[in-house]
């Protein structure tokens, strides 16, 4: 397996940038009004100087960088920019974590965009700066989770610094024990056994550190010999499954891309049957050999269940996309994905739980149709004298809710 | 219900806003709106609940999207839905499809679902309805020298559960604007003598327009 590891600045600091740029190369301090008693979730680089560090107090930080401008964190922009970063890097990977300070996708495997990782990783890079509008990230790639974070830990911004298979070890070697994330009463143990790198960890054996730290010491070993089995951990509310499958020889007779799609959809459709997920939107991409590689998407009416249910929805769309030229893979994903349970109902009242599934059909229609799709209407409080003027739509359905 | 109307000015639009109004005070309402005729306002002045209506304004003639909308809010458990259809009518090799799923889904979740549309009906709206009523205006309703409403000549032109040719004619009153508290609702039948009925039968007529009334009634309630 092949991780790479993207670290930006917190997504609270960069949205409130965008949202105050006249604060670029300012000392900024994300949480809020000093006055709250809540800690501070990103600071500025100007910031860090004067040493301002996230999890303090935001009293405290203003003692320490008096000079500083405060600012709330904007949750909804910091989900709005998770949602990119994840669109982004879902266009290179099936496989992908996006957290508020770095990112994670799955690099295992060939693209038949790029000739080799190392150009695959670039192209990653390159997107999430543009998706970022800000400082490029520092990037890593290694054969693990905690490999790959070090390694971007290790990179600088705009740089990739890549960990070849089979040397995670001698690369973790020198680092100090500090990077591990182990309890803090772990590090002090090590430390006093004169313990200084993680290089020195890994020369003991799994069996000693077994008896010292209890199960967690064969954890602790394979960590610092870069075999820990942690992957990536897609948040579920942002998962997107798709299949991708490299045709023998690139072909555009639509009967064989066809077959491909569906059986990229009867894999995905398993998937979903399997973790009890529904998919609310289906999209299907050829790539042909020298063209971009031609997308699209839909929203399906009601949630896909299985793969009978999406493939007639991706039917529709197949045969409006009209592939440039010999494709030489076809990749089907699926986003939006939700429990495909409903809720408990409520038993002693007849169709109760019909509201709440109208709104969410209705949510789906904008979704598909646009925003005036299904709208409700709501008299205006200052009525003029024209008939248009006595009403207004409301942009949210939910919030209109009785 | 299927009210349809002959060219010019019928009332059919303001009898299935009339109808909404009733509805939206006791369920959710769906309108599908392809005339582009939906005033929201005059919604409310009809008495209706606007935080009951969800409104789909996909434009003229854009008659699958319609049904396809209508038919996701039927699915999801929408208890009443009207659906406005405009002049211009697109090829029914465009939208019957839509229809015959809106249709089905109907008939799965007892769903009332009133159309308005110009005759001549397209065949599949004219298959697909359970009760046909014909609109045609019969004159202005004037109180103290203005118009206060319209009233309708309405014939039952196809029913599935009696026989059809009833008529009545019924009063649409039309709100009148900056009226405070004034609620228009249902539609009243004021036609206590009758026409022509199909078998002639005075004694029938009475029984038909009762009919006719109670359907109205029904639809509006769901």
């Amino acid at each position: 397996m092949r991780i790479l590891c993207a670290r930006y600045s917190h997504l609270g600091l960069i949205t409130a940038l965008r949202r105050y740029p006249e604060l670029r190369g300012e000392a900024v301090i994300v949480g809020g009004a000093p006055e709250l008693r809540l800690p501070v979730i990103a600071a500025s680089a100007a910031a860090q100087t004067a040493g301002v560090r996230s999890g303090q107090p935001l009293r405290q930080a203003q003692q320490l960088c008096p000079n500083a401008a405060f600012v709330p964190l904007d949750a909804a922009a910091v989900a709005r920019a998770r949602d990119s970063l994840c669109t982004v890097l879902h266009e290179l990977s099936p496989t992908v974590e996006v957290g508020e300070e770095q990112a994670l996708c799955d690099l295992s495997g060939s693209h038949v965009a790029y000739l080799d990782e190392a150009d695959w990783a670039a192209a990653a890079a390159r997107k999430l700066c543009a998706a970022l509008d800000a400082q490029p990230p520092a990037v890593g790639v290694a054969g693990s989770r905690f490999v790959a974070r070090m390694a971007a830990r290790a990179s600088r911004p705009g740089r990739i610094r890549r960990v070849p298979p089979g040397a995670e070890a001698a690369f973790l070697a020198p680092l100090p024990l500090d990077v591990l994330p182990v309890d803090a009463a772990i590090t002090v143990r090590l430390t006093a056994f004169g313990l200084d790198c993680l290089g020195a960890i890994a020369g003991l054996s799994p069996a000693d550190l077994q008896r010292q730290f209890g199960p967690g010491g064969i954890d602790l070993h394979r960590l610092v010999r870069g075999e820990d089995p942690g992957g990536i951990q897609p948040d579920p509310t942002q998962r997107v499954w798709s299949e991708r499958l490299v045709l023998d020889g690139a072909s555009g007779d639509a009967e064989t891309l066809m077959r491909a799609a569906r059986c990229c959809v009867d894999m995905l459709g398993h998937r979903l049957v399997r973790d009890g997920l529904a998919a609310g939107e289906v999209g299907v991409a050829f790539e042909p050999e020298e063209h971009a590689a031609l997308t699209g998407s839909v929203v399906s009416p009601a949630p896909l269940r299985n793969a009978a249910e999406a493939w007639m929805v991706l039917l529709g769309l197949l045969g409006s996309l009209q592939p440039p030229g010999p494709v030489a893979a076809v990749r089907v994903s699926m986003t939006r994905l939700t429990p495909a349970g409903g809720r408990q109902a409520d038993l002693l009242r007849p169709g109760d739980g019909a509201r709440e599934a109208v709104m969410v059909a209705a949510q789906r229609l904008r979704l598909r149709f646009g925003e005036a799709a299904v709208r409700r209407p709501a008299l205006a409080v200052d009525p003029g004298d024209l008939p248009e003027r006595r009403f207004v739509w409301e942009s949210s359905l939910v919030a209109a809710q009785r | 219900m299927l009210a349809a109307a002959r060219t010019g000015p019928s009332g059919r639009l303001t009898l299935l806003q009339s109808l909404a109004a009733v509805a939206s005070r006791a369920c959710d309402v769906g309108y599908v709106d392809l005339a582009g005729s939906m005033d929201p306002g005059f919604l409310a002045d009809l008495g209706a609940d606007l935080s009951a209506c969800l409104v789909a304004t996909p434009g003229p003639d854009r008659w699958e999207r319609g049904l396809v909308t209508a038919r996701a809010l039927v699915v999801a458990g929408m208890p009443w839905m009207g659906i406005a259809l405009g002049r211009e009518r697109p090829a029914p090799r465009l939208w019957e499809h839509a229809l015959a799923a809106l249709a089905e889904a109907l008939s799965k979740r007892g769903t009332v679902c009133v159309i308005a549309a110009p005759v001549p009906l397209a065949a599949p709206l004219a298959h697909a309805s359970s009760l046909t009523l014909t609109c045609a205006a019969a004159g202005w309703q004037r109180a103290h020298g203005d118009v206060s409403g319209l009233r309708v000549l309405l014939t039952a032109a196809k029913s599935k559960v009696s026989a059809p040719g009833a008529e009545a004619t019924i009063l649409l009153r039309y709100p009148r604007p900056y009226s405070a508290a004034e609620v228009v609702g249902l539609p009243t039948v004021i036609t206590p003598q009758l026409r022509t009925v199909m078998d002639g039968d005075d004694a029938a007529r009475p029984a038909a327009h009762a009919r006719t009334a109670q359907a109205l009634g029904a639809a509006a309630q769901g």
